[in-house]
């Protein structure tokens, strides 16, 4: 990295990810960062109090890998929010650790293969609700629901049950940063107290039980530490994982032979899968605290001040990706940041791409034709951090009841 | 210099010079080796460059610590004695030349 950037202090500027003109329009959100891009790896912004952006790539990977410099214990969310601390990820060091450790068990490669035909069942579910309709909006009908069905069903909850947790799941995500927030997570957790009682009372093999009787190092969970393990389920793996599935689905229905190329070999999918991650990141900014002095890429950057990631400029950065703009299904190798890198690397990450893959195989195989019927609409900067197809309305030819019952039972 | 032999799932067998102190993952990025993705970038924080080692050189590897072990548990492809992480397997004069067997997947 030193081949390229000499020291120098970063650009000042006066970017701001809350800004309003970035809440509203995905393209102005991307011209900035292309802009920010080509000023420096780093950049400074007088907004928040002051804090340092990151532009390029190698800055998030110099950033997020390197833990001696950069914590997360300091909050991720820039400004500071007065939010109990999200588990593991607002931890470092062996607390981290065993966080980690706790919350990957159900999201395992192998677990997730376990849990695979029930993703595929709810996923099968989402679809026969609009099936036969001929249109649908692809984010509010299938998008949303599924993240949230799926980490219900995963901790253990049944097909019944499932839904009145995605509700508050849901309910509470979206009251994030408003005065319906202590309503909502009081709700929640009231529920998922509910849920551990009766584990204690009837165990189970799934995952509440073993959170029920579960331990962090020598002491038992407490009901409101596990209420926040789901939480954070929840505030890390809906928004984020129904973006990355609203925007998949739009690459394959409207970039030039990507849906041929999956026609001739469905083994395509998890390039798609990837390339559309890489553009189409759905979180795009996570801070850090500097600990001690040193520099990003050749920018000086001193002890106690903060750091605002971002991957989604990351993942077009040209100085990384040849023509970082364009879907290219022949991208090899792929190293996008859209799960962030390092020792807080995205834990649900296997999940993702489970209900991706799920997803975009039944529907197409469902709804060949399926297309855009009208204005896709994509958000801005949601929250300073997320990006989303808000409306996505399709058509296709309706499903013929009679030709679903010669399905086989995978939807293939 | 060390050399590693990594053999491909289809048995091709494609061996690489290691720069000394590097960790075999290392080796495997900076040659193309795909199979080896490394999404953590080598901090025991994912299970994306497991290898399996070649029966001929396990004895003579450091036994994988705790960490290391705990982790092993979240291979996409079945773990065997044989698993380790590649990041965690260091390259030395001393320890001399390795064959890795890649797994099918990562993830």
């Amino acid at each position: 990295m030193s081949s390229t950037e000499a020291t120098a202090t970063p650009p000042e500027t006066d970017f701001d990810h809350h800004a309003p003109h970035l809440s509203v329009s995905h393209d102005e959100v991307l011209a900035t960062y292309a802009g920010l891009r080509e000023r420096c790896p780093v950049v400074h912004s007088s907004a928040h109090d002051g804090f340092y952006a990151t532009t390029g790539y190698q800055a998030v990977r110099t950033v997020t890998g390197d833990a001696e410099h950069f914590s997360t214990a300091e909050g991720v969310i820039l400004p500071t929010q007065d939010l109990p601390k999200i588990v593991p990820l607002e931890f470092e060091g062996p607390e981290h650790d065993a966080w980690r450790t706790i919350m990957l068990a159900p999201m395992t490669p192998a677990k997730v293969r376990e849990l695979q035909p029930v993703i595929d069942e709810i996923v099968r579910a989402q679809i026969d609700g609009f099936a036969r309709d001929g249109r649908a909006d692809l984010t509010a009908a299938l998008a949303e629901t599924v993240p949230a069905l799926v980490i219900s069903r995963m901790v253990g909850l049944s097909a019944e049950a499932a839904p009145r947790m995605r509700e508050l799941g849901s309910e509470m995500v979206a009251a994030v940063n408003t005065d319906r927030m202590p309503q909502a997570a009081k709700e929640f957790f009231a529920f998922t107290a509910a849920q551990l009682e009766d584990r204690r009372r009837n165990p189970r093999d799934d995952y509440l039980t073993q959170l029920a009787s579960g331990a962090l190092g020598d002491r038992p969970l407490t009901d409101g530490e596990v209420g926040g393990i789901l939480m954070s389920f929840f505030i890390g793996g809906h928004h984020s994982t129904t973006a990355a599935i609203s925007a998949l689905l739009h690459h394959i229905i409207t970039e030039n032979g990507v849906r041929e190329a999956l026609a001739n070999d469905p083994g395509v999918l998890p390039k798609v899968i990837e390339e559309s991650l890489r553009l189409s990141t759905p979180l795009a900014h996570f801070a850090r605290t500097v600990l001690q002095d040193t520099e990003i890429e050749g920018c000086p950057v001193p002890a106690g001040s903060r750091i605002l990631l971002n991957y989604v400029s990351a993942n077009r950065d040209e100085r990384r990706f040849a023509d970082p703009d364009r879907f290219d299904l022949a991208r090899r190798p792929n190293p996008h940041v859209a799960f962030g890198f390092g020792g807080h690397l995205c834990i649900g990450r296997h999940l993702a791409r489970a209900e991706m893959t799920a997803v975009a195989t039944q529907l197409l195989t469902r709804l060949p034709d399926i297309e855009t019927d009208g204005e896709v609409r994509f958000s801005g900067l949601i929250g300073g951090n997320l990006h989303r197809i808000l409306e996505f309305p399709v058509r296709f030819t309706p499903e013929n009841p009679n030709a679903r019952q010669n399905r086989t039972a995978d939807g293939k | 210099m060390t050399k590693i032999t990594f053999v491909r799932p289809g048995g091709e067998r494609e061996i690489v010079n290691a720069e000394p102190g590097h960790s075999v993952m290392a080796t495997a990025v900076d040659n193309g080796i795909d199979e080896i993705v490394a999404e953590c970038g080598g901090c025991l924080a994912c299970a994306t460059c497991h290898v399996y080692v070649d029966e001929a050189d396990l004895d003579r590897l450091p036994p994988p610590s705790a960490a290391e072990d705990a982790m092993l548990e979240a291979t996409a492809a079945p773990r065997t004695p044989c698993s380790r992480l590649s990041c965690q397997l260091k390259t030395t004069p001393e320890l001399g030349d390795l064959t890795v067997h890649l797994p099918s997947e990562q993830y």
